[in-house]
């Protein structure tokens, strides 16, 4: 699998496992501010630096829509790399 | 048109109705996510979601009635120092859970799932949202 190939997927499931531990089944007993390191690296790696302080207050509603938009362009870049 | 749908999608402040009463509230901001996480996952681990409050403590408790305090003071920068501490806490015990649905709804985190408990019969005082949905 290409380095590109296998960044993608990385990226897709730590988009897939935020979003599961955002929205589902949330096993964790305490939830840190991992989230959030982990949220920012995601939105960095797509869109470019944001200065931390500018992240945190960014509405939460913003937040979790462009996260769909990430995993949705990925699983479309996903799609178009296997018809390859 | 419906605004208040636009309005959601753009992380801005939507209509909400308590009562007869017309109020606007914004979503919170990722600086809370941690705490507001941690609520939803309490929730989540209850199996029906008229047993989602059973799964809080006291300590739960307290951080939802600051996180729906945050929302309103965001929402009403001035409204703690026109109604007071007490006047504000008194606003949040009398519509507490309405208020709940409204944080989870406004910050897009499935107020559907959550019910409030049988046991607790309070006054249904919420109307339908506003143009919502």
């Amino acid at each position: 699998m290409s380095q590109k190939k296998q960044t993608q997927n990385d990226s897709k499931d730590t988009i897939e496992r935020l979003k599961r531990r955002i929205l589902f089944g949330i096993k964790q007993p305490k939830i840190t501010e991992e989230a959030i390191i982990n949220i920012h690296h995601i939105l960095m790696m797509n869109y470019g630096w944001i200065p931390f302080e500018e992240f945190k207050n960014l509405p939460i509603p913003t937040v979790l829509n462009l996260l769909d938009k990430i995993a949705e362009t990925n699983k479309e870049i996903n799609r178009r790399l296997k018809r390859r | 048109m419906d605004v208040n749908k636009f309005r959601a999608h753009l992380g801005k402040e939507r209509e909400f109705k308590i009562g007869e009463d017309t109020f606007r509230f914004k979503p919170l901001t990722v600086s809370e996510l941690p705490e507001l996480l941690s609520i939803i996952a309490k929730f989540a681990k209850a199996e029906k979601p008229e047993e989602s409050f059973y799964q809080l403590d006291k300590n739960d408790i307290n951080t939802l009635i600051n996180l729906i305090k945050k929302m309103i003071i965001r929402s009403y920068p001035n409204i703690e120092n026109e109604l007071g501490e007490e006047g504000l806490n008194e606003f949040i015990a009398n519509n507490f859970f309405t208020l709940i649905t409204i944080l989870f709804e406004v910050n897009s985190m499935g107020a559907a799932q959550i019910k409030r408990p049988p046991t607790l019969n309070f006054p249904q005082n919420v109307s339908k949202e506003t143009n919502s949905k």
